[in-house]
């Protein structure tokens, strides 16, 4: 493995960290393997060119699976809070209005 | 015939039946549809199915690694797909790659796609907007 491709590699694993968590914990090393695989591919046949259009694709997947990931678990965890709150509050309701009426 | 009889073309020759809930999925996004062809020759890890996505439409598409796992783990949810045991290797390299097959419901949901492509390319054959082959 040339340093060329064992330096994209190390900056691939950086570029993970824009996958949610556990996405990063379940496909990240094969992620890795794959991205290894593909750029060594591309340096042996294309050379240059080939690795920067496998950075360019890398990097564009930051906004076309990445990002839709991420906000996917925004969304559930937002939802998931509003239901929490408006539950809670349902019940602070529920218990003032019990003892408002036991206390008249 | 009339673009609505698509349809009805679409229902009468199906031969696989696809759960209802897996109706949405049609027709397959370009990545799912790849994935599951690539996978018809039998289990493969992601770098050989980039591969043979990209072979298979003769270089016309190509995803990284991003689109390729990202696809994997919703076909794994949705049981399209499913992960075999490790063919391995000897070095670390081989031993991270994880292996995966088309299930019952995934070739189901291809054939259903690849049924309802016949169907349009009849029809615009017949509108003569593709020429016929001699098969």
């Amino acid at each position: 493995m040339t340093r060329a491709v064992q330096a994209s590699c190390a900056l691939y694993k950086i570029l993970l960290f824009t996958y949610p968590g556990d996405f990063r914990l379940r496909f990240g090393s094969e992620m890795v393997t794959t991205f290894s695989d593909l750029i060594s591919g591309e340096w042996e046949h294309n050379g240059l060119p080939g690795v920067a259009r496998v950075w360019r694709s890398a990097l564009g997947e930051v906004f076309s699976a990445a990002l839709p990931l991420q906000l996917q678990r925004t969304i559930v965890v937002a939802s998931s809070m509003a239901l929490l709150s408006s539950f809670a509050l349902f019940m602070t309701i529920v218990y003032a209005m019990t003892h408002t009426c036991s206390g008249q | 015939m009339s673009v609505s009889d698509i349809s009805i073309i679409d229902t009468t020759t199906r031969t696989d039946r696809i759960p209802d809930d897996l109706e949405h999925l049609l027709p397959l996004t370009p990545a799912v549809f790849f994935i599951l062809f690539a996978l018809t020759d039998g289990e493969k890890h992601g770098y050989a199915i980039m591969q043979s996505a990209s072979r298979i439409s003769e270089n016309q598409f190509r995803m990284g690694p991003g689109t390729l796992y990202t696809t994997i783990q919703r076909l794994l949810d949705l049981g399209l797909i499913e992960e075999t045991e490790s063919a391995g290797g000897q070095s670390d390299h081989e031993n991270r790659r994880r292996y995966y097959k088309l299930t019952r419901t995934g070739k189901a949901v291809l054939a259903a796609d690849l049924s309802r492509m016949e169907s349009v390319v009849r029809l615009a054959r017949s509108k003569k907007l593709v020429p016929k082959t001699s098969e």
